[in-house]
């Protein structure tokens, strides 16, 4: 069963982070908690925010809908996490904890509690070059799985 | 021999005329404004602000106090406040209110008037009488939006308001019937249109309504389309317009509380659209307790404002921007990264360099630090744009990811867009920047601090008035003792002031002579040296005000006889002298000399009959002055007597209560016959009409004869019969026909006024006749009306 959709983003980290929320519900998920050093993510009532390995870059990023639990995605990750959180608007949005949208938002169901599954790879190269690079794209990449829960 | 045909011609006229068919006149009605209401005053008249010529800006202490709104660290939007705290808020009581922050906008105000009753008029009323007095205060909460709450119209942002009015007090209970009625106008910037979604009709309310419903709520939308650039923003400008009315008299209004707001359409703010009160540096509230996931950055900025020398880069003088309580506080500038990504890269690189250089390259230690910069690499002060006024500094990860989620949720959630400037709050938690504990932590240690003291703008008021003194005390540690004082530094001998409450932040002062006064607003936390600041305040001259007591208006006088002038003054300025000229209207010149008690009392002789207008001006030694004025009658016996019989072409107009134009007659013999006591008659009559008056042989009360060669006559009359009406016959007995040295130029003249003796003794609150009705009473002004027919007579005195 394919998905119901997959879309790729670029978005900006900044202080390590980046956020998943719904743009029209408060508060915002970085004011509810940060993700511990050992975690990649940690969700608020809203959104989720994910803990990158490096700093001021763009990490691939590639969300799939689903209609049901796809189970663990096939191949190598170094890491995977889950939550439940709502989005009552029916609208999500990828985004820097500065507000820049990543693209588009994404249309979920609005009654449904959400459970999202994040994977990621690549969070050690990125965190090696935390001193001496930025404004670089890819090298970190994430797979986050959404339905309804 | 023609004038004694011509007045018994008229004589005939007048009483073929009568007629019992004829109805009943109207009943009368107020054709003048009866009663007045004064000017609106308002709590934030007398006194007017300037910038301060210290080191200071004019609203540090505007920002300290803000600060005290905030609960740092533990929410990063203030409260919403309530409308008894904007009503409470000594700042909120500016003529453009406070803005707390993006959210919260208070003003408030005391406005009052007096209700007064007119006594006399002259052309206007000249003299009235204060019958009431109202205040009440009027406090207005403005509340910022953002779509993350429910919206009217979802097509629209929207901002709310909510005034109140209270405190309403109150000495005469008529003015329950005063109506007062508030708008809410809201002006859009450029032509954007500023749409009303509630309030914009509010309906009108008698004091009383108010009283029982003191609330009123407006509302505004902003159609995003019309926003400019990319947030699509919107300005817009609102004030809040007070009109005050009693039934039947003159409307007074004001405008208070002027301010603006925008309305923005930006997607990296809170519900990607809002409207905010923006004319201010918002505050970023963050918390030193030790238990702060970001404690470690926070420290850090406290070192880079407090303790730079132990910060890095090392730099002579360093001086960070964003701290409220520096000298010449400077704000940070928020940089949205997508509008300006060189100047955050560039920000993040120099800071970057300088950690390297001072931490070593492997200063990250795998992710378990971060390199901490201040100011912000978000701000347009960050590391490449201070010229080395900026410190980085190595920190645990985590205390600095924690910093930078802070920041970011307190930008989106106040809708700081890029360029908005704010300033950095540091404190512990609740305490709004004061109290709390000092600490140390990450290489920082907070020795105990002086407090921060703003004796705030300079202000100027009038002597006898209160001005506001709105200093700020800012201490980490807690809240310290305050006092004000002052010293008069130009001003005569005995000038002094009274603080009202000298201990508080904010206080009034109030002076009794005009002068410049040094205040001083002191600062003791018990560990530091008292710390203190001065603002001036100019006392300015305020004029005196006075009023005449006696003689009464209208009051008759004999010609010969005393007549006393009692008129008392007051003075906001206690150590004011004072002059008195009097002005009696008999061609004598003024009469001037210093004022004894605070009254302008005097004693006149008049020689001749006449109607007097004396008017009485206090002057202070600075050159103010108040005037008042009163009009007497005074009649002579042996002056003359008078006979006047004719018409004259009465137009539409002079008769208020049933307009019809036509052939006014009249007759008037009138003589004291060597007596204090005037006999005759007087009679009047509109043709084809039912006015019909007559005063009978008893209804004379007085009669001037002066010896120009005017008239006047006062008395009771029936008005077709019905009684309680008053008039006033005028007379000039031109030189055309009369007699060579006691005569007016040019043909004879005459006025008559009618008035319902209900309204008072004398003409002026309601006129129910007059053709003549804009000009005075005193007969010197009284500008009669030529005669189409018939004379206006004055005989030398002749025997009983």
């Amino acid at each position: 069963m394919p998905p119901i959709s997959r879309l790729q983003y670029a978005p900006r980290v900044d202080h390590r982070m980046f956020v998943l929320l719904d743009p029209r519900r408060k508060p915002s998920p970085q004011e509810e908690g940060l993700p511990e050093d050992e975690e990649i993510l940690s969700a608020g009532q809203h959104g989720v925010v994910f803990r990158s390995g490096g700093d001021l870059f763009r990490p691939a990023v590639t969300i799939e809908r689903w209609a049901a639990d796809p189970g663990v995605a096939e191949g190598e990750w170094d890491e995977t996490a889950e939550a439940s959180f709502a989005a009552p608007s029916g609208r999500l949005r990828l985004r820097s904890i500065m507000g820049e949208p990543a693209g588009p938002d994404l249309e979920v169901e609005v009654e449904a509690l959400l459970r999202i599954r994040a994977h990621t790879r690549g969070r050690g190269e990125a965190m090696e070059r935390l001193t001496l690079e930025t404004d670089y794209t890819g090298v970190e990449e994430w797979l986050i799985q959404l339905w309804p829960a | 021999m023609r004038r004694l045909a011509s007045a018994l011609s008229v004589l005939l006229l007048l009483f073929s005329f009568a007629s019992p068919a004829q109805a009943a006149p109207a009943e009368p009605v107020p054709t003048g404004e009866q009663y007045r209401l004064t000017s609106l005053k308002s709590s934030q008249e007398a006194q007017t602000t300037r910038s301060k010529t210290a080191t200071t800006t004019a609203d540090q202490a505007e920002t300290v106090h803000r600060g005290q709104y905030a609960q740092t660290g533990a929410s990063l939007r203030a409260p919403s406040t309530t409308i008894e705290e904007c009503a409470a808020d000594e700042w909120a009581d500016r003529s453009g209110g406070f803005v707390i922050d993006h959210f919260n906008w208070c003003h408030t105000v005391v406005y009052s008037t007096e209700l007064e009753v007119c006594q006399i008029r002259i052309f206007v009323c000249v003299r009235s009488q204060e019958i009431g007095d109202i205040s009440w205060r009027m406090t207005t909460k403005g509340e910022g939006w953002d779509a993350t709450q429910p919206a009217t119209d979802p097509r629209y942002s929207q901002i709310s308001f909510t005034t109140r009015i209270h405190d309403i007090q109150t000495d005469n209970v008529m003015l329950d019937a005063m109506v007062l009625q508030l708008n809410l106008v809201c002006d859009g910037q450029n032509g954007v249109p500023c749409l009303h979604n509630l309030g914009d009709d509010v309906e009108p309310r008698p004091i009383a309504e108010w009283k029982q419903n003191s609330d009123t709520v407006f509302r505004f939308q902003s159609d995003p389309a019309y926003g400019l650039g990319s947030d699509r923003i919107s300005w817009f400008n609102f004030h809040i317009k007070s009109t005050a009315s009693y039934p039947a008299a003159n409307t007074v209004t004001d405008e208070a509380g002027s301010n603006g707001y925008r309305c923005d359409e930006a997607t990296y703010l809170q519900g990607d659209r809002g409207c905010v009160f923006d004319r201010v540096s918002e505050l970023f509230p963050m918390a030193m307790d030790e238990y702060q996931n970001y404690r470690k950055a926070a420290l850090h900025i406290y070192d880079a404002m407090y303790l730079p020398q132990k910060t890095r880069p090392p730099l002579e003088g360093k001086k960070v921007a964003g701290n409220p309580f520096a000298d010449q506080p400077q704000p940070l500038h928020r940089i949205y990264e997508p509008y300006d990504p060189t100047i955050v890269r560039d920000n993040n690189n120099e800071a970057v360099r300088t950690c390297r250089e001072w931490w070593g390259a492997d200063y990250s230690q795998g992710g378990q630090f971060d390199c901490d910069e201040y100011p912000f690499k978000s701000t347009y002060q960050g590391a490449s744009q201070s010229n080395g006024h900026y410190s980085a500094r190595v920190i645990d990860g985590s205390d600095n990811s924690s910093g930078g989620a802070v920041l970011g949720a307190w930008y989106e959630s106040q809708r700081i867009l890029h360029d908005d400037p704010f300033f950095v709050l540091l404190g512990f938690t609740g305490t709004g920047g004061g109290g709390g504990g000092g600490g140390g932590g990450g290489g920082s240690e907070i020795p105990d601090s002086a407090p921060t003291v703003n004796a705030g703008e300079d202000i100027a008021t009038d002597e006898g008035a209160p001005g506001t003194l709105r200093g700020a005390v800012h201490d980490f540690e807690g809240t310290p003792s305050t006092r004000w004082s002052y010293r008069v530094t130009s001003g005569r001998d005995g000038m002094s002031c009274t603080l009202s409450a000298p201990e508080r932040q904010v206080t009034r002062i109030t002076c009794n002579d005009e002068g410049t006064v040094e205040v001083t607003l002191t600062a003791d936390d018990g560990l530091n040296a008292p710390v203190s600041d001065r603002a001036t305040v100019t006392v300015r001259n305020a004029p005196p005000s006075v009023k005449i007591t006696g003689p009464d208006p209208w009051q008759v006088f004999k010609a010969g006889a005393g007549v006393n002038l009692t008129a008392p003054f007051t003075d906001p300025g206690a150590l004011d002298t004072h002059n008195c000229s009097v002005r009696w209207d008999d061609g004598e010149g003024a009469d001037t000399y210093a004022a004894e008690s605070h009254t302008c009392n005097r004693q006149h002789t008049f020689e001749h009959a006449g109607m007097y207008t004396i008017s009485v001006t206090v002057t202070d030694d600075a050159g103010a002055e108040d005037t008042a004025t009163t009009m007497i009658v005074v009649y002579d016996p042996e002056a003359g007597f008078a006979n006047a019989d004719g018409a004259f072409t009465s137009a539409a107009s002079a008769w208020a209560a049933q307009p019809t134009a036509g052939s006014m007659s009249f007759h008037l013999a009138a003589n004291y016959y060597h007596t204090d006591t005037v006999t005759g008659t007087a009679r009047a009559y509109l043709a084809n009409t039912d006015l019909r008056l007559d005063a009978g042989n008893k209804g004379l009360e007085w009669l001037v004869v002066t010896p120009d060669g005017k008239v006047a006559a006062r008395g009771k009359a029936t008005v077709n019969g019905k009684s309680g009406y008053g008039f006033v016959y005028y007379g000039y007995d031109g030189c055309t026909t009369g007699r060579p040295g006691q005569c007016q130029p040019g043909a004879d003249r005459f006025r008559l006024v009618i008035w319902p003796l209900s309204s008072g003794d004398h003409p002026g609150n309601v006129t129910w006749y007059d053709n003549r009705p804009e000009a005075g009473y005193d007969v010197d002004v009284t500008e009669p009306q030529d005669l189409t027919s018939g004379a206006v007579t004055i005989h030398p005195t002749t025997g009983p």
